[in-house]
């Protein structure tokens, strides 16, 4: 009797003892990814609508690049997003209206109101408001040109002008700061004459753009490039802007970027030959204005 | 018998207080912690040496404090820290920032219970000024790390981030504007005898 109850007992012990066991919380331990890899990436936008840029070269020799025409003008439209844009090139004879100043080619805005007035004429006759403009002189443009030394351009054609100082063969090609400028001026010997000129002014932004994606890659190269680009270029760029510029500049494939120059008659005012422009030309800007691309 | 049992209990012992115990030596030198090392350091437009070499010390700084937050969440703060790494560090972002690494965040969390227990951060950047003072900067980072269990000395894993910051000066100090990062975690092999030695 005595011996039942010790195992009546020690069932109950037992019993008792796996109930409690296995009432017990699973014990929680937290799992550890020893091998792991995680990418992030974010870049705060420069806004969800598409960038423009007005680039003005202004016939100046050297000094003040105000005290001229901008014989070069190129809107430059860029969508942030998917890297795609347009650079349109405006000739310089382009008969317009310039804000307080009546009808006129419109290289004389900037002598007339600096690249404020180059920027509201350009504005009210595309229909476009910019960002940003960036202005530059012939001596800067060269030293800009060598500083960086030098840029690689797909001459397109075969080019001998003695204005300009432009010989070249066809083909990829080198470019010093005094022979990117030829390359920029040439017009009497050019197809398409002043429309073909800025054409290749626009070839000239786009190898430019090539040139800082392939150098631009660390921080260092980069500082050089922005502190050379400040020294030389006039610009309305806030410095809190510069380094997301730059960061875009560098994520754009210059093959996603169409080059033309606006489609105009010719024809002339007072005596002048001048560029008309008409709805042919507005319908491109109207095209590029949502979302940079024609 | 008592000589044979002595001598098979100190061979058995001896290794294993071999592989545990690392040397007093190895103690004294460890380093705690990250350390942050500017590599090189351009400004736009350029400065003075002596003005570039302070802008270099205030971001050894941010970064210290950000990593240390975001890696060594022991040494965050004497009251209960976040426990992801992108909490820890939420009051250095901007808004914008701190919304993305919040979809993703796990370029700055080990995952739970591992801790960077020693590390090398090193820098090279650009800051842009204006009248002399920092307005962004933008950063490529390498951080070399080592990773113990929460609560353990054993080094367990081997941490690499790499990748670009963006920082923005805020009224008070810098914060992370933007990242393009990527975080590798990797088991450390467990220690031999042999190699312990």
């Amino acid at each position: 009797m005595k011996r039942l109850a010790l195992v009546a007992l020690a069932a109950i012990v037992i019993g008792i003892l796996a109930s409690v066991w296995r009432s017990e919380p699973e014990p929680t331990v937290p799992a550890i990814e020893l091998n792991r890899t995680a990418e992030g990436s974010f870049t705060e936008p420069l806004g969800k609508s598409p960038l423009f840029v007005l680039v003005i070269g202004s016939d100046v020799r050297e000094g003040n690049p105000r005290a001229g025409r901008a014989d070069s003008l190129h809107v430059v439209a860029i969508d942030p997003e998917s890297g795609k844009g347009t650079i349109v090139g405006i000739p310089r004879d382009s008969y317009v209206p310039i804000p307080g100043r009546g009808s006129n080619k419109i290289n004389a805005s900037l002598f007339f109101g600096g690249p404020e007035l180059v920027v509201q004429t350009v504005s009210q006759f595309t229909g476009i408001n910019f960002h940003y403009w960036a202005l530059v002189e012939f001596s800067r443009f060269r030293d800009l040109v060598d500083r960086l030394g030098g840029i690689e351009v797909n001459i397109p054609y075969p080019m001998s002008d003695s204005a300009s100082g432009a010989h070249f063969g066809q083909g990829p090609r080198k470019l010093t700061g005094a022979e990117a400028l030829a390359f920029s001026r040439a017009r009497k010997t050019v197809p398409g004459g002043d429309f073909g000129r800025s054409e290749n002014q626009g070839r000239l932004l786009l190898a430019a753009l090539n040139k800082f994606r392939k150098d631009a890659s660390s921080p260092v190269a980069l500082a050089k490039y922005l502190t050379t680009f400040g020294a030389l270029v006039e610009a309305n760029v806030p410095t809190s802007d510069l380094i997301r510029l730059a960061q875009l500049g560098r994520r754009l494939d210059p093959g996603n970027i169409r080059n033309m120059v606006i489609p105009a008659g010719t024809g002339s005012a007072g005596g002048a030959s001048i560029v008309t422009v008409g709805q042919p030309a507005r319908d491109v800007f109207d095209r590029i204005k949502d979302d940079a691309i024609l | 018998m008592a000589a044979t049992v002595v001598v098979t209990l100190g061979i058995a012992v001896v290794p294993l207080v071999l592989v545990a115990r690392p040397t007093d030596k190895e103690e004294a030198t460890k380093v705690r912690g990250i350390r942050v090392t500017t590599q090189e350091l351009a400004t736009v437009p350029d400065l003075p040496k002596s003005r570039r070499d302070q802008l270099a010390k205030d971001l050894e700084i941010f970064l210290d404090l950000a990593y240390t937050q975001a890696f060594v969440p022991a040494a965050a703060t004497a009251t209960p820290s976040p426990s992801t790494g992108v909490a820890r560090i939420s009051h250095l972002l901007t808004s914008a920032s701190r919304k993305s690494l919040n979809k993703d965040p796990d370029v700055f969390d080990l995952g739970p219970n591992l801790t960077v227990s020693s590390g090398q951060l090193t820098y090279r950047g650009i800051v842009t000024t204006h009248k002399n003072n920092p307005v962004e900067a933008i950063l490529e980072i390498e951080l070399d790390a080592r990773a113990t269990l929460t609560d353990e000395d054993r080094e367990v894993a081997g941490v690499k981030q790499t990748g670009t910051l963006v920082l923005k000066m805020a009224g008070d100090g810098w914060r992370l504007r933007a990242f393009d990062l990527e975080l590798d975690t990797k088991a450390l092999p467990s220690p031999s005898p042999r190699a312990a030695r």
